[in-house]
């Protein structure tokens, strides 16, 4: 740099510009700025609705439609399927199906021997899609041929691929061949195998580039489905304005407009609860404290509800590569050193629910399981006796120490952002630490557990949470699924159990069987269950939902998992 | 001058294909597979289904495969689909842009302007009662969290006071166009703006101060005074245009984030911005959306530096750049 002007770079200076119009400049620029970031009228054409809710999320609506990451409480609003399921009896229900299928009708035919089935399934008369047009069989074997195009980006695959073949012998009637014993085919969920409208979509699809149909528009922004609301519009990962849709198939909604909003921050919906600014907030916005805060400056002054349902299931896991967790007196030993009752007390503020077994507590089997299950009370002294039978004693510093000389201190892992299992952590470490079991706290964000060199897997105890729906026991606990190099690591049955009748019991769940002989079949399982202690049981997690004084019809799931929604009856909600 | 401008046009190609690299280098080495969510979500999914996807969503090409694609994209100024929404990353960043920069020029413009009045009151009254008050609520405000400030702002203006919304951008139930829909918008804002402004004013007011008091030591000032001028002319026509120059560095140092936006402020009043984009897009494995947010900040820092490099030659007429 010269201190000297020269004479070109005199010229070339910002000379050109002086400092008032630089300022003119300027100050045209942040007008400018501000009027092209005002919120453009299209966005907001329609009039304020007659009856308006806001609801706020914690997840973002990414896709309406089988692809990408979806949540059934999202699709249950626009989109609806042949049956539903109630989330607070786990009836399933049909929808745009005039009836479930039935054996007794003959609309359900199993054949065991050749283990193949047909349900036929009766559209309702009239149904028609957001836009008007018709709602018929073909969009739902439409629907099908999506879900099983090689190139399509569906998921989860596994009941697209039991049907071999849909016929549509007329608009109202789907006839689906199944190519196995599949216990859910007379309740086909939404989430699995739904129609799409062809009218809208049959040309791209046929067009072959599955990369661009994934990416239509139409699975987010535009979407036509056949559900209780239709989209108005759709802000990438903030916003989804709903208006009721008039020819619902079961009746016009009460609510005319819905404003789903994405707000994170459960602070943030705290106080946007206790500004009265937000009508519901569904499950993950409001924490577990915040609720307990809403119940006493906001619930006893009648302001709204809080429903608190034990809707998923938390578990504490040995691992499977550990072998001194393999001796099941170890296992057995460690449970009965955690005061469960008391933690429970202590993280949940006087909620009854500590967990015995997976299984949740509205399932019909749900009692005589607990009769008939093997339940561990804290008893340290028990704890301490089962170890020394295990070969565990105590050393000179209180420490367990096994023949080998081997100490018994392991890593303890939880998911770093889980607070209730941070805090079970710390309080399950020290119920050990008083039995002589050591841990070190090594805890992970949720990205680093699912990395590729963690996923399913950890080398000592790991604290996790997941549904706790029987038909999602095959994934969880079937020995074809316990997760290894081969299968990178994929499959859930992360307990590693292994056993030969428990494997022919969840297959025998997993055909046809009658409620009765499902429900023994159930019992057997728990039994096992708790005998083997795949899992260490601890409690059920509280799912929070916040209802403002007036919204009326919220029925807050009992159970997370399949096609469970506390959005599958939003066409009943009502605000008074 | 025209030369030296050119010269640093054509040095930002090999830099920004260097920070592309980078970028693309830092977000694929993120530990966490793109698929995570799917596979946490569907217990379902089997190990052929996984095998299947990432072929699909193609991050089982090569890194250099994947990155060269997303770059001929982005030179192309399409710089692909999110694999989030399923939407051209373009369409999902543009309206979070246009958020941002409403928020953050807002908080900018109050913020340096209040800060740069402050830092002249402080340093013109160097050691009075008000300089100290600044200074110290200066460091109190330095120490308070965005987040935190935020919370408190919600709690005593929505919750308590119910002056003003907790988080968005407008009510839904207004119609634009409208006063009130307008009056809406202004108050959707005031928090977030407030938040940041006051982030604004930190940074910027102690440099300020220290730069004019540097300033008014030197020579050149005392022989302003001798020649009569008022102390109105001597601060605000001989002292303040040097003792901006320092400060022109930290304002454009800090200004890829009238871009970038704030993620905590953003977050905690649920407003649409880049910032919040940004940390949802990571945190969802979004690559595409992610790193062109992140290229656009980058070259909102060259872009800015470039310019402060250039006011450098206004503002001091004796900084002249060689070609």
């Amino acid at each position: 740099m010269s201190n000297r002007k020269g004479p070109l770079s005199s010229k070339l200076t910002c000379a050109a510009v002086t400092r008032r119009q630089f300022m003119k400049l300027a100050g045209v620029s942040v007008a400018s700025a501000g009027a092209v970031s005002w919120p453009s009228p299209l966005l907001f054409a329609a009039q304020p609705a007659r009856k308006r809710i806001i609801i706020h999320g914690e997840r973002q609506v990414t896709s309406l439609g089988y692809h990408n990451r979806r949540e059934t409480e999202h699709v249950s609003m626009v989109d609806a399927g042949l049956v539903t399921q109630n989330p607070v009896t786990l009836e399933r229900v049909p929808v745009l199906a005039e009836e479930l299928p039935s054996v007794k009708k003959g609309t359900w035919k199993i054949d065991t021997q050749k283990k193949t089935m047909i349900t036929v399934y009766k559209l309702r008369p009239g149904l028609t899609w957001h836009d008007g047009k018709p709602y018929t069989s073909k969009d739902f074997e439409f629907g099908s041929q999506i879900a099983k195009h090689p190139e399509f980006p569906m998921p989860d695959r596994l009941v697209p691929d039991l049907i071999s073949k849909i016929e549509t012998p007329d608009d109202r009637t789907i006839v689906i061949h199944w190519n196995d014993l599949y216990n859910e085919a007379y309740a086909v969920q939404y989430t699995h195998v739904r129609a799409f409208p062809r009218h809208v979509l049959q040309e791209a699809f046929s067009a072959g580039d599955m990369k661009a149909f994934a990416n239509l528009p139409y699975w987010n922004k535009n979407f036509v489905g056949a559900g209780p609301y239709r989209v108005v519009e759709w802000d990438a990962g903030t916003r989804m304005e709903l208006e009721a849709f008039k020819d619902f198939t079961l009746g016009r909604p009460k609510i005319d407009r819905v404003t789903y909003k994405t707000v994170e921050d459960t602070n943030t919906n705290l106080a946007a609860v206790l500004a009265g600014e937000v009508d519901l907030c569904m499950r993950s916005t409001i924490s577990f404290d915040g609720a307990m805060i809403l119940r006493e400056q906001w619930e006893k002054q009648g302001r709204g509800k809080i429903y608190i349902s034990p809707a998923s299931w938390s578990w504490l896991n040995l691992s499977r590569d550990n072998p001194w967790f393999g001796d099941v007196k170890v296992r057995r030993a460690l449970l009965h050193a955690i005061d469960r009752e008391a933690m429970v007390q202590n993280l949940f503020k006087g909620e009854k629910i500590v967990s015995h077994v997976p299984l949740s507590r509205v399932r019909k089997s749900y009692k005589q399981a607990l009769g008939t299950a093997t339940l561990y009370k804290y008893d340290p002294e028990t704890a301490k006796r089962l170890l020394a039978e295990a070969g565990w004693k105590p050393g000179s510093d209180g420490m367990l120490v096994n023949a080998k000389g081997e100490r018994m201190e392991f890593e303890f892992r939880v998911t770093a952002e889980r607070r209730d299992h941070e805090q079970a952590q710390a309080i399950i470490a020290d119920y050990w630490k008083k039995v002589g079991v050591r841990t070190n706290i090594k805890n992970l964000p949720n990205r680093l557990l699912n990395a590729a060199e963690n996923r399913n897997r950890w080398p000592g105890a790991f604290i996790g949470t997941h549904n706790v729906t029987v038909e999602e026991w095959q994934e969880r606990f079937h020995t074809k699924n316990i997760p290894t190099a081969e299968n990178k690591f994929a499959p859930e049955n992360v307990s590693g159990w292994n056993d030969a009748r428990k494997d022919a019991i969840l297959d025998e769940l997993n055909s046809i069987v009658t409620p009765t002989r499902s429900e023994q079949l159930q019992l057997e399982f728990l039994k096992m269950f708790s005998d083997a202690l795949p899992h260490l049981p601890l409690y059920y997690s509280p799912e929070v939902l916040v209802a403002k004084k007036g919204l009326t019809g919220i029925t807050p799931r009992q159970e997370s998992g399949g096609q469970n929604s506390s959005s599958w009856n939003m066409y009943q909600w009502d605000k008074v | 001058m025209l030369v030296y401008v050119a010269r640093r046009f054509l040095q930002i190609v090999p830099l920004l294909l260097f920070i592309s690299a980078l970028i693309f280098m830092l977000l694929y080495l993120m530990p966490g597979d793109p698929l995570y969510r799917m596979l946490q979500d569907i217990p379902r999914l089997r190990a052929e289904d996984y095998d299947r996807l990432r072929r699909l969503y193609g991050f089982d090409d090569p890194v250099y495969i994947q990155y060269w694609k997303w770059l001929w994209q982005l030179i192309q100024l399409n710089p692909g689909y999110s694999t989030e929404y399923g939407q051209p990353a373009l369409d999902i960043i543009w309206p979070a842009l246009k958020n941002t920069l409403v928020l953050t020029i807002t908080a900018v413009v109050i913020g340096k302007s209040v800060a740069i009045l402050l830092g002249i009151y402080s340093a013109v009254r160097q050691y009075s009662i008000g300089d100290y008050l600044l200074t110290g609520l200066t460091f109190i405000a330095y120490s308070v969290p965005a987040f935190w400030l935020g919370l408190m702002m919600i709690i005593v203006f929505s919750v308590k006071l119910g002056w003003l919304p907790t988080s968005g951008i407008v009510n839904p139930d207004l119609v634009p166009g409208t006063w009130e829909y307008m009056i809406d918008w202004i108050k959707h804002l005031i928090l977030p703006v407030a938040v940041l402004a006051i982030s604004e004013i930190i940074q910027v007011q102690r440099f300020m101060r220290s730069s004019l008091l540097e300033v008014l030591r030197q020579d050149y000032l005392t022989t302003a005074r001798a020649k009569g001028l008022s102390e109105e002319v001597v601060i605000g026509r001989h002292a303040l245009k040097n003792a901006l120059i320092p400060v022109v560095t930290i304002i454009a140092v800090t200004m890829p984030r009238v871009v970038g936006g704030s993620t905590v402020v953003e977050t905690v009043f649920a407003y649409p911005g880049m910032g919040r984009l940004l940390y949802t897009s990571i945190m969802g494995n979004d690559y595409v959306v992610a790193m062109t947010v992140v290229m656009i900040i980058a070259m909102t820092v060259i872009f800015f530096n470039l310019l402060a490099d250039i006011l450098y030659g206004w503002l001091d007429p004796r900084i002249r750049y060689q070609n």
